[in-house]
């Protein structure tokens, strides 16, 4: 399990510079922070170097079956935040823990039914549930490391 | 190769369809996906592969086999084992699949021409997405019932039915209708078979404060309007357990191997269900379910269902990505009850 500590960190959904601090998105409460065990925003999640360039990695929040699996994808220097869920069966894009179905920079699949995203905004643009989305969860990043967005 | 995990970053290459031009006499396309070999004509698809050092053939009606491969596209080849026939397949392993043909029929597999092959999952699916665009002829809706969408598909190759093969599916996240999930189907005509559903919705009447926050929804109305057969869909998401009606007439066409237990609720009409061995193919049963009936459809089999008249079927899933290794393991029993 990994669990986040100290604030930190950029983050973001388009290009953002590890020293450029950068707020995005959320204007009223999204829906994943009703969620079991989401993180609080200012949560410190890793470094950006923790997450491979071009790759995915998946952070837990809590323990058990009801953990908030929080699905980071990097390239270069920007990273971007989804819930770890895909909308077709409800179910975490990887089938092992941080086993990843992608081509690197573009796009990740779901390993169980196929339903390829993009990873700079979680679109589906292939599959069973072509046209939905991954649900955004915004980030941060600065010197520090990557954290869950403040409001 | 183009792929894939956290090890190894790769570019997406713009297209891995190994197709031939079409054929000067059919227009069909031939395609190869391995070692395997996808070739149609004016009635049949034949596929082909090596073993015992020759080249193998397996026939099928070519509308039998698309209507096949929709469903194994149209799920992500799904779970478990999609057997077209009782010969050729595919079998999802998560992120990548197994194709196979005589692997699971016994007299064939004994005898030693049985082949199976991997892919990753993203390339065998491109491939079979390329099969269906360009086989389906103008007309023809693998999707839909024979006798709404006729014998269109056979002949030489007339035109395409992108719209059909690519509709829109919808995901629903928790429930249709609520704000912002799914629709509720009121823009899709009743389908011939249902032309007596009530269309009316249940009135929610809340207690103080709890307005706003329930949801129900005339479930017999919803698959009323439902515009193709043998096509779950969610309509209830609750953490792993997935509620997914679906409405059947005809043939079912794949024979499907589940790796989990699914459960079966007749919601209206008839079913006849071949069940059979997962692994040899042997018959095991025939379940003949009526509305209100419910099954139990175990891990270790196969089975494919017949309707004559157009029904309403729930399919009740266990999403948990861990139960094939459970069952595979031994550590669940096939079955969910022990008479």
């Amino acid at each position: 399990m990994r669990t986040a500590a100290a604030p930190a960190g950029v983050g973001g959904r388009r290009a953002a510079q590890p020293d450029t601090p950068m707020m995005l998105q959320p204007t009223e409460d999204p829906a994943w922070r009703e969620r079991d065990f989401a993180p609080e925003p200012g949560t410190r999640v890793c470094s950006v170097e923790d997450v491979p360039d071009g790759m995915a990695k998946e952070f837990l929040f809590g323990e058990g079956r009801q953990a908030f699996r929080l699905l980071i994808l990097r390239s270069g220097s920007r990273v971007f935040g989804y819930v770890n869920r895909c909308p077709h069966f409800s179910v975490p894009l990887n089938v092992e823990p941080d086993r990843f179905t992608l081509f690197a920079h573009e796009h990740i699949y779901c390993s169980t039914h196929c339903a390829m995203f993009r990873f700079e905004d979680g679109y589906c643009e292939d599959g069973p549930c072509a046209g939905a989305s991954l649900e955004a969860v915004a980030l941060e990043v600065n010197a520090e490391g990557v954290r869950i967005a403040l409001r | 190769m183009a792929m894939l995990e956290t090890a190894a970053p790769a570019a997406k290459p713009s297209s891995r369809v190994k197709a031939s031009a079409p054929d000067s006499r059919t227009h069909y396309r031939k395609f190869e996906l391995g070692q395997f070999s996808f070739e149609r004509d004016e009635y049949f698809v034949t596929i082909g592969w090596s073993a015992k050092g020759a080249r193998q053939q397996h026939r099928m009606s070519a509308d039998a086999f698309l209507r096949a491969l929709m469903r194994d596209v149209a799920w992500g080849f799904f779970y478990g084992w999609v057997n077209f026939d009782a010969m050729f397949g595919t079998r999802n392993l998560y992120g990548r699949v197994q194709f196979f043909a005589g692997r699971y029929n016994e007299a064939y597999h004994k005898a030693g021409l049985s082949y199976v092959e991997e892919f990753d999952s993203p390339t065998a699916m491109e491939t079979c997405k390329a099969m269906l665009r360009d086989w389906c002829n103008a007309g023809f809706d693998p999707f839909a019932a024979p006798e709404e969408t006729g014998s269109t598909w056979a002949g030489t190759k007339q035109g395409d039915n992108i719209a059909a093969i690519e509709r829109f599916r919808v995901a629903t996240k928790r429930m249709p209708g609520i704000p912002g999930d799914s629709p509720l189907r009121d823009d899709l005509p009743v389908n011939r078979a249902f032309v007596d559903v009530a269309q009316d919705e249940p009135e929610i009447r809340a207690e103080p404060g709890y307005e706003g926050k329930l949801q129900a929804f005339n479930l017999f109305k919803y698959l009323s309007r439902s515009d193709v057969t043998w096509n779950p869909s969610v309509t209830s998401v609750c953490r792993e357990s997935l509620f997914c009606p679906t409405t059947e007439e005809y043939i079912l066409p794949i024979i499907h191997g589940n790796d989990r237990v699914e459960w079966f609720v007749q919601l209206s009409d008839e079913i006849e269900w071949d069940v059979s061995d997962k692994e040899t193919g042997r018959p095991r049963a025939r379940v003949l379910m009526k509305a209100g009936d419910v099954a139990a459809m175990p891990a270790d089999i196969r089975h494919q269902g017949f309707a004559t008249k157009r029904s309403m079927l729930l399919v009740w899933e266990n999403a948990r990505s861990d139960l094939p290794k459970l069952y595979e393991s031994g550590q669940l029993k096939p079955y969910p009850v022990e008479f």
